[in-house]
């Protein structure tokens, strides 16, 4: 394989990626072939000795995909690093595979029991204001207590699995980065 | 078996031998790489990755300098992060050594 092709086949598997994220790498590697050409290896010598490029790229993806999720802990980076380990897990442990799915599906559940007691909460509370609805409970205390319970219960529990959500993500990395921060492409010479 | 304790124990100490390759002095990944596939056979490909890694985590910082031939190099340097990691690493690796001499010796 040479360069251009080389290049070509990282680039395509750095795709999605940002476009600064992939200028950088690409350049990395660029950099590479030219202090390996200038020392007096062939092309192909300098890409062979790089390993395969679809598998570097699935790796340096992930480690983006991480690096993002540590400096902002949003939902969408979040499922960037679940999508990321899942790449990572189709190829090399497999047995993560259906722990991630089951995991995902878990937490999905009770984000969706938390915004639910959320609604229900705001539902009870808004129904009390005089307006002419009937009122579910016959005791406008009680409603008003249930609702301020369900309300601030769906949070509570919203922010604790938020707060677990991120624990098990940098849990995740961690086991990640010791399995693949070496990388198996170098394990033949490594 | 041998095989690959070997490898185990490389990717254990890949990190510190980086680490203490750039307290000698700033270096460019290329030279980073052949010196580390020269010195423990470590796949070249690997170093990028492992930069990144590093740089991430705050151990490494970079800076393009010019090069007498083609474009600005790319420089890795050890931050302050990366030098207390070192001694740390270097304090670890010391130990560990220590102790599994202790045991071969009884055996051999």
């Amino acid at each position: 394989m040479n360069r251009a092709n080389f290049i070509a086949q990282l680039r395509a598997g750095l795709s999605g990626l940002h476009p600064n994220d992939i200028n950088d790498i690409l350049a990395d590697y660029e950099s590479h072939f030219t202090d390996g050409v200038a020392a007096g290896r062939s092309e192909d010598d300098v890409a062979e000795a790089l390993g395969e490029p679809a598998r570097l790229a699935r790796e340096l993806r992930a480690e983006v995909g991480f690096k993002r999720w540590e400096s902002d802990r949003s939902p969408g980076n979040f499922f960037g690093v679940i999508l990321a380990l899942i790449g990572l897990a189709t190829i090399d442990i497999m047995f993560l595979l259906p722990v991630l799915g089951f995991m995902l599906m878990v937490f999905v559940a009770i984000a969706l029991g938390c915004i639910g007691c959320v609604i229900g909460g705001v539902f009870l509370l808004v129904n009390l204001i005089p307006g002419g609805w009937p009122h579910p409970l016959e005791n406008t205390a009680l409603q008003s207590l249930l609702g301020v319970g369900l309300l601030s219960g769906g949070i509570g529990a919203g922010a604790l699995l938020l707060m677990v959500l991120d624990w098990v993500a940098r849990a995740l990395i961690q086991y990640a980065r010791l399995h693949f921060r070496l990388f198996k492409t170098a394990n033949e010479s490594l | 078996m041998t095989e690959s304790l070997q490898i185990q124990l490389k990717k254990g100490v890949l990190e510190m031998c980086v680490l203490a390759l750039l307290s000698k002095g700033d270096n460019y990944a290329y030279d980073i790489a052949s010196r580390m596939a020269e010195a423990v056979g470590m796949g070249e490909g690997t170093i990028y990755p492992l930069m990144r890694r590093m740089q991430n985590d705050g151990l490494v910082s970079t800076y393009l300098q010019e090069s007498g031939s083609g474009p600005p190099r790319k420089y890795y340097k050890l931050t302050k992060a990366g030098t207390n990691a070192l001694k740390a690493q270097i304090a670890d690796w010391a130990a560990f050594e220590i102790a599994v001499r202790k045991i071969l010796g009884d055996v051999t």
